[in-house]
């Protein structure tokens, strides 16, 4: 996991966020399938050179929000099944998040067509499975 | 205190080579062995050899690991190390020089011991080298800390390279020329036994490097040293400059100190004497010259000119280490008196004539421009003060006191002892001077020991002598005594110890009269109006036997006791003795009573116990000195002894 | 629980004042950088909190003592990594751990041991033999090995190559998440600190400029490169709100750092017409460093 997550110093985000995120990122594209085994807080703030609290902030966030679960005694591990939001509540995210990117690509004086195709390709990058999650949409 | 013993155990761990010292200590045994060594006397040459390596070893690595043990790092910034630790700074401190210590003391007895092991501890093994006693081997260790926490001061001083070096030389400067200065000024005042008194040879130098300056300047050390560690930890400057404001801080205060000890050891006054050694009076008026010790002034005794009706006083000066030596001598009439004064250190600088006028208020002193380089033997004023005799080197001179210029000189006889007697023959000036030498003739020692008095008169105006008069002495020489004006003399003659005494013209060599005494003779004198006195020894008792000025016998008293000293005339015809039942010294009148003879009647009353005449049978007669006692418990006391009424004129301290 | 804490402090050498008025407070747990240039005062500090020196002015306060009173018994919860190793030459890593281990409540050999195993440090070796990372991994050893509730690191990657300086940072990270210990640290090493720290402070010439979260230093600095349509770069209106650190003209337009920003701000900026194309980036804290340090020097009073 350590390979694909990387911390920017020069991204603006928090570093916890940008943790938050990566593992969202990595869960999403089944780089860390369900069940699989995450990187203890000690070991990944070693190996990213982080404070570890950070990293214990960023894990409990996403055990918070059901994307991991801590198993007593045994570490923490992809949760079974991502977490189950309401259509509004995923919509409202999706929205918030889609707001950022698009301010974003409007600072940097992109068009309409560029901003989409650059959230095409994010997507793509993902390797998002054909296979369609429950609820979802290919 | 694990701190302390952790430093300490990792600073002694880290040097454990220094045991291979111990091979030192092999070498005594090579010596005898080598071309020119001593076989017969091996032991004692291991011995010898054994105590030098050790010290020389155990001085060493004193010096050098006292000095680097903190000073090397603290100027290599690694006591930080120690001070990021949970240790005190005094164990950091501490630990650190006591394992210098324990190495160097270790080391030297590491060098000993195989010598030790072969040859003993006792007298056939290092006893024998020893010079020093059982509490020397004490100071042996003693010496190494001195010498390890020395070098750890100078080499943070040398190492720290801040200016605070500059104050350190001036803080040196200041402490020697302090206790220098100090130093100086108790001998050039005759005080330099106050440590010890009654050493022969005054050993200042040694007594205050002992006594003061060495645990005064270690005690500094110390305390600069842990100072500097403990507050200044880690910077070295800071560590130089705290190293420095304490060390000197102490070491000037002890000189201040020190300073001041001296200025109050010499500011003595004659109520500060615990004991009056010594009384001499003017022959007229009202001073005379005392001396005794000082109230916790141990080993100074200072000599002073006491006027007794106004109590003003004069310091002179009193040799070391024999205060009585060289009184002041007054001139007849009570006007002036005289002494010697050495320019710098006693014995080893020229004496110089001090001179003190007593009829002017406030006896101003004068120091003349009369300079001897050895420490005349005599010295006499005449009766105006005028002139004064003194004998110098090898010859007698008289000169005028004011301008210095020798009016008359005479070489002295080649076996002339005890110093001559002079008397300065008035009236009119210059006059002549009446010089009584004793020759004696060989052999000088034993019992078959002969001599003979010389009289000759030296007139001081022309410096031509008279021809000599020699009267012939018994072996039992000298007993003599000569008149206070000079025309006569008494003298013991015939064979043995005891024989007659005889009165003599001084002027002619005639004799006048035997003066026979009930029992053996054993001294004489002249009292002040002319008479003689001679004491003379039963087995039940003394005599004191009176004779006239012309050797006439007039009266003979008694005394049930072992010592009689005479005393004044406080009248024409009254005469003061002291007896005492043991043989006493005069110094304490405690064992002593007093009593006043009639010399007309025969008759005697008792003064009291504890009372002795002060001044002697020089005192004029009904003069103030002739009623000067010495009261045991009280001082020196005025005593009327027709009126029996007591007035104490110098108390002593308890 | 403040584990640490400054007031007022004030460090005088002779005229010159290393430090003026610096106060800041270290909470159980958290991880503070203290920045400053060479010079700063850093090591002045650092030498007043370990009881080193007595400050001027003001107090330091470790588990709310004062270290230069009470110094031997603080620093028995406290491991110091010196910013030169200053062990004794001659002692070798396991009797340095002796040595250690008599002083201190708690002593982990085995941890002190395995740790060195860990990077290939010899265990008998003169410590004077040994490389600077070796040295700087001992240094780090020692401090560790009594548990302590404090660390003190005076620029502890100084002269480090690399991976060196990784395996200190390694340590003080695993430190960190096995026992929460709290950390105090000097460091120009900006770039490798900056994940780990929650706290920075930075000196300059002796004041301290500012005391802040990491994280919300780093969410007012931007850098802006916008092409001023005015000539005076400076006065572009919407700026001044901005709170500008720095303005610099390059080639293509001007180049601002701005330590007060905020959307809204920027977005007054963009539509006041004054900056044309505005862009914003973020700054790393190194790049923060430089623009809060670079400055002339703040004016009295102000604060960054």
């Amino acid at each position: 996991m350590e390979r694909t997550l990387r911390i920017d110093p020069k991204d603006p985000r928090p570093i916890w966020r940008q943790i938050e995120e990566g593992v969202r990122n990595l869960v999403a594209a089944r780089t860390l399938p369900a069940g699989a085994a995450i990187p203890s807080v000690r070991d990944l703030a070693r190996e990213l050179q982080i404070n570890p609290a950070t990293v214990s902030k960023a894990y409990q966030r996403l055990t918070d929000a059901g994307v991991l679960a801590v198993r007593r005694g045994d570490g923490t591990y992809v949760a079974d099944s991502p977490p189950e939001l309401s259509n509004n509540q995923r919509a409202a995210r999706l929205g918030e998040a889609a707001l950022r990117y698009a301010a974003f690509a409007a600072t940097l004086g992109a068009s309409r067509e560029e901003t989409v195709e650059g959230l095409e390709e994010a997507w793509s990058r993902l390797r998002v499975d054909e296979t369609e999650e429950p609820g979802g949409e290919a | 205190m694990t701190g302390f013993l952790a430093v300490l155990k990792r600073e002694v761990v880290e040097r454990r080579l220094l045991a291979l010292a111990s091979l030192v200590g092999l070498f005594p045994f090579l010596l005898p062995l080598l071309p020119g060594g001593d076989r017969a006397h091996a032991a004692e040459v291991r011995s010898v050899a054994a105590l030098a390596l050790a010290a020389v070893v155990g001085g060493i690595l004193a010096f050098l690991l006292g000095g680097a043990v903190i000073g090397r790092d603290l100027a290599e910034r690694r006591l930080g190390f120690y001070f990021a630790r949970p240790l005190a700074g005094w164990a950091i401190w501490a630990g650190k020089l006591a394992a210098a210590f324990l190495l160097a003391v270790g080391a030297a007895a590491l060098v000993l011991l195989p010598t030790a092991v072969v040859d003993g501890i006792g007298d056939g093994g290092l006893r024998q080298a020893w010079m020093g006693g059982a509490a020397a081997v004490l100071l042996a260790p003693l010496a190494l800390a001195v010498l390890v926490v020395a070098a750890d001061v100078v080499a943070r001083m040398a190492r720290s390279r801040s200016p605070w070096l500059v104050l350190d030389l001036a803080g040196l400067a200041a402490f020697a020329a302090l206790v220098w200065t100090a130093r100086r000024r108790l001998i050039l005042a005759g005080a330099n036994d106050i440590f010890t008194p009654g050493h022969q040879v005054p050993l200042v130098a040694v007594e205050l490097a002992v006594a003061v300056l060495l645990p005064a300047a270690f005690l500094a050390m110390v305390a600069a040293s842990a100072v500097a560690v403990i507050r200044a930890r880690t910077d070295p400057r800071r560590s130089h400059r705290l190293l420095s404001i304490t060390l000197w801080t102490i070491l000037l205060a002890c000189a201040v100190a020190f300073q001041a000890f001296s200025f109050w050891e010499i500011d003595a006054t004659p109520t500060d004497l615990t004991a009056i050694l010594e009384t001499r009076a003017a022959p007229m008026g009202s001073w005379i010259a005392v001396s005794g010790p000082a109230a916790h002034r141990r080993g100074y005794v200072p000599r002073f000119l006491l006027d007794l009706g106004s109590g003003r006083f004069v310091r002179t000066f009193s040799f070391p280490p024999f205060p009585w030596w060289h009184s002041p001598d007054f001139s007849g009439d009570g006007r002036r008196a005289a002494w010697l004064e050495p320019q710098g250190v006693p014995g080893r600088s020229p004496f110089q004539l001090v001179t003190a006028d007593l009829s002017r208020p406030g006896a101003p002193v004068a120091h003349r421009s009369i300079v001897f380089d050895s420490l005349p033997q005599t010295l006499v004023l005449s009766a105006d003060g005028s002139r004064f005799a003194v004998d110098d080197r090898g010859r007698l001179m008289v000169s005028d006191l004011e301008s210095g210029r020798l009016l008359a000189s005479l070489p002295l006889a080649r076996n002339s002892w005890p110093a001559p007697e002079v008397r300065f023959l008035g009236p009119g000036s210059p006059g002549f001077l009446r010089v009584f030498e004793i020759a004696l003739r060989e052999p000088l020692y034993g019992p078959d020991r002969a001599g003979e008095v010389a009289i000759l008169d030296l007139d001081l105006a022309t410096g031509r002598r008279s021809p000599e008069i020699h009267i012939p002495g018994g072996p039992a020489f000298p007993t003599w005594a000569v008149s206070p004006h000079g025309q006569r003399i008494v003298l013991r003659q015939g064979d043995g110890k005891d024989g007659p005494l005889v009165l003599f013209d001084a002027a002619t060599g005639r004799h006048l009269a035997d003066l026979t005494t009930p029992g053996t003779p054993a001294y004489p004198d002249f009292l002040a109006d002319g008479r003689v006195a001679v004491v003379s020894r039963q087995p039940a008792g003394r005599d004191l036997t009176i004779f006239g000025p012309d050797g006439q016998r007039q009266r003979s008293f008694h005394f049930a006791a072992r010592a009689v000293v005479l005393g004044g005339q406080p009248a024409r015809d009254l005469l003061v003795v002291a007896t005492s039942t043991a043989n006493a010294e005069r110094e304490d009148p405690a064992p002593w009573s007093s009593r006043l003879l009639d010399l007309a009647t025969g008759g005697e009353r008792a003064l009291g116990s504890g009372l002795i005449p002060a001044a002697g049978s020089s005192a004029a007669p009904a003069s103030a000195a002739s009623r000067l006692f010495h009261r045991a418990g009280r001082g020196l006391v005025s005593l009327d002894p027709v009126t029996g009424r007591e007035t104490t004129v110098l108390r002593t301290r308890g | 629980m403040t584990v640490l804490a400054v007031e007022e402090l004030a460090v005088r050498y002779g005229d010159r004042l290393a430090l003026d008025d610096v106060s800041l407070a270290v909470p159980a747990g958290a991880v503070y950088a203290l920045l400053g240039l060479n010079g700063a005062g850093k090591s002045s500090l650092v030498r007043c909190l370990l009881g080193e020196q007595r400050p001027a002015a003001g107090r330091a306060r470790i588990f709310g003592r004062d270290p230069w009173k009470e110094r031997a018994s603080i620093l028995a919860e406290v491991g110091v990594v010196p910013e030169e190793p200053d062990a004794p030459p001659a002692m070798t890593a396991r009797q340095l751990s002796r040595f250690c281990a008599s002083l201190y409540p708690s002593w982990d050999e085995a941890g002190l041991r395995e740790r060195l195993e860990r990077f290939a440090v010899p265990q008998d070796l003169p410590f004077g033999r040994l490389s600077k990372g070796q040295k700087g991994q001992v240094m780090l050893s020692l401090a560790l090995a009594p548990s302590p509730r404090l660390l003190v690191l005076d620029d502890p990657t100084l002269g480090l190559d690399p991976l060196a300086r990784r395996s200190v940072f390694g340590e003080l990270i695993g430190e960190l998440a096995d026992r929460g210990t709290t950390v105090f640290l000097t460091t120009h090493d900006l770039a490798a600190v900056e994940g780990i720290v929650d706290r920075v402070g930075i000196l300059k010439a002796g004041k301290l400029l500012l005391d802040e979260e990491l994280e919300s230093l780093k969410r007012r600095f931007r850098r802006l490169s916008f092409a001023p349509a005015g000539e005076d770069a400076g006065r572009t209106p919407g700026l001044a709100e901005l709170a500008p650190v720095a303005v610099a003209a390059r080639g293509w337009g001007v180049e601002a750092v701005v330590s007060g920003y905020d959307e809204e701000r920027f977005s007054l900026l963009r539509s006041g017409r004054g900056a044309g194309a505005p862009e914003v980036t973020s700054l790393s804290l190194e790049e923060i460093f430089l623009a809060v340090v670079g400055r002339p020097g703040p004016a009295q009073g102000e604060s960054v």
